[in-house]
């Protein structure tokens, strides 16, 4: 009987690999994914390494918007329209802006305890990928002073929140040895690599995890920080709010820490829904040319900027700026644009997809409100 | 091992690729039993694997190495989350599917294991891969996994279990033995 669903497993794999995309156009896609990749690898919200120089004093930035408190008008496209066959890199900005997502997400569950010499630093919210998905959450304990312009170097306890999943068994790593939390299974894998970590789903849609990466704890205190782990009230905010994206463009994902509330770091991922998630459907749907098949801008707020030196001087809304231009072949797909907001702080958008006017209209919609920011580094 | 092979020590990253790609892509699409998801991750993969590929062409089996970097690319949590989506798609299983009824015992029971497979958890799909498509032993999975046998063999038999359990009976017996 065994031997006969191994082999209907074999045909069915067989006929599976036959489904497989095409070569070709997986090689064809490299170069633009080479330069996604490296301009995600130092921008991006998932552990970038960064090698700028830490600002160790970070002002603080009252309530600041760039431009008005309303969206910004309705403007023509600088740029000249692109085709609507054509790559998404030379979209120009689209003529209506379309409501924004909220990055504010509740935070849902919160450890009691966390072992000595740990602090939280860093919140992470990942939106799903359309409007009625729900989020996943990730904050981060660590040790020690974060880097100033890229909070996520470096290990750390990490408390991963999920709900909505439909079969939390489904996301969750089932094959470590069996533990009890507060009354639910969980699974914990121990160290190994220098990581270990505990999942368990308290029940209604929800799988929590907290992973040790690159940092020593016991397998009791891990258990100890896990069964502690209650209900939290709490939201999740972002000091940087958005008003205006090209059209078909959301937030995707945004990021707040730093070293203290005082030198708060907040990135924000936003795109076509294409971008950092995969689908069946999405995937149709852009070979079918209905939507993007690419296009992301990733927006920080900080004390540094990792942008190249140089580039035309510009003003946004009366703020110095400046465009600077990589020649090499990666970073020739990117615009960049630095806006000076003063106090130190500054803002950096780099984009693959729209155009030097669109984010010039994704700067001067952004509002700054850095409150609610206490948590960072306590 | 079917997947250590494929490609001599010392080729160019472009001479992998040009030789290696399609089997590569059909091997991430078993993985995933995501079309689209494959095409993502062996895009990434292969940016990584070129800025890497001085020291992975000098292993003595760089095509397992790009194979172990594939799964370990669709078991991390973030790709875990895009695909437990997989399953839970009708469109996305029609898409697995042919329209017309198929009066075949066999193929029905390939295409009800079509089914089958998606509805797997992420890892048990992996094992089932490298075991039954790459014919890798449990000690090779384990050792790309980078966990234990046992828990390689756990995951293997709770798959099995599942897709034995949840495949239709008419369509089980038709395997018996006559």
């Amino acid at each position: 009987m065994t031997r006969e669903i191994e082999d209907v497993i074999r045909a069915a794999q067989s006929r599976r690999a036959e489904q497989a995309p095409s070569a070709e156009r997986i090689r064809a896609g490299l170069p633009r994914r080479a330069a996604k990749v490296r301009n995600q690898r130092r921008y991006g919200l998932a552990g970038a390494v960064v090698a700028a120089a830490a600002v160790t004093a970070a002002a603080v930035v009252p309530s600041l918007a760039l431009g008005d408190r309303t969206p910004p008008a309705v403007v023509q496209p600088a740029g000249p329209a692109g085709s609507p066959s054509g790559p998404a890199k030379s979209a120009a900005p689209a003529t209506s802006a379309a409501p924004q997502r909220s990055l504010e997400v509740a935070l849902g569950f919160r450890p009691h305890w966390v072992p000595s010499g740990f602090r939280e630093h860093l919140r992470h919210v990942m939106l799903g990928a359309d409007d009625g998905a729900d989020p996943t959450l990730l904050r981060v304990w660590k040790t020690g002073v974060p880097d100033a312009a890229d909070p996520t170097k470096g290990g750390g306890l990490s408390l991963s929140v999920s709900t909505g999943v439909e079969d939390p068994a489904n996301i969750q790593d089932t094959s470590g040895e069996r533990v009890d939390i507060n009354g639910a299974p969980g699974f914990l894998s121990g160290a190994r690599d220098g990581k270990s970590s505990v999942s368990w789903s308290p029940g209604e849609g929800t799988v929590l995890s907290i992973d040790a990466s690159r940092v020593r704890i016991s397998e009791s205190d891990l258990l100890k920080m896990a069964r502690s782990v209650r209900p939290d009230t709490g939201v999740a905010t972002n000091p940087v709010r958005l008003t205006w994206l090209p059209d078909g463009w959301v937030s995707q994902a945004a990021l707040v820490g730093g070293r203290s509330a005082a030198g708060w770091h907040s990135e924000i991922l936003a795109g076509t829904p294409m971008t950092g998630v995969s689908s069946d459907v999405q995937g149709k749907e852009a070979k079918e040319g209905k939507v993007s098949t690419g296009g992301d801008v990733n927006i920080t707020v900080g004390t540094t900027s990792l942008a190249p030196a140089g580039g035309t001087i510009l003003t946004v809304n009366g703020w110095r700026a400046r465009n600077p231009v990589r020649t090499d072949l990666p970073g020739q797909s990117l615009t960049y644009l630095v806006v000076e907001l003063g106090g130190g702080r500054l803002m950096t958008l780099v984009s693959q997809g729209t155009t030097l006017d669109g984010l010039k209209r994704i700067a001067e919609g952004a509002e700054i409100e850095p409150s609610g920011l206490e948590w960072i580094g306590r | 091992m079917g997947g250590g092979g494929g490609v001599s020590e010392g080729v160019t990253f472009e001479e992998f690729v040009s030789a290696r790609l399609g089997v590569l892509v059909r091997y991430a699409t078993v993985v995933t039993w995501d079309p689209h998801l494959a095409e993502d991750i062996i895009q990434n993969v292969l940016v990584r694997a070129q800025s890497r590929w001085p020291r992975i062409s000098r292993m003595e089996a760089p095509e397992l190495y790009v194979k172990r970097m594939v799964v370990n690319e669709f078991l991390s949590w973030r790709r875990r989350r895009a695909a437990r989506t997989v399953p839970l798609t009708g469109e996305v299983l029609d898409g697995f599917l042919p329209s017309a009824p198929d009066h075949i015992v066999q193929r029905d029971d390939r295409d009800a294991m079509l089914r089958l497979i998606a509805t797997l958890p992420p890892r048990q799909r992996a094992v089932i891969a490298l075991r039954f498509y790459e014919d890798l032993t449990v000690d090779q999975i384990a050792e790309i996994l980078g966990c234990r046998t046992v828990t390689v063999r756990t995951h293997l038999s709770r798959a099995l279990a599942s897709l034995q359990n949840a495949l239709p009976a008419t369509l089980v017996t038709t395997g018996e033995p006559s």
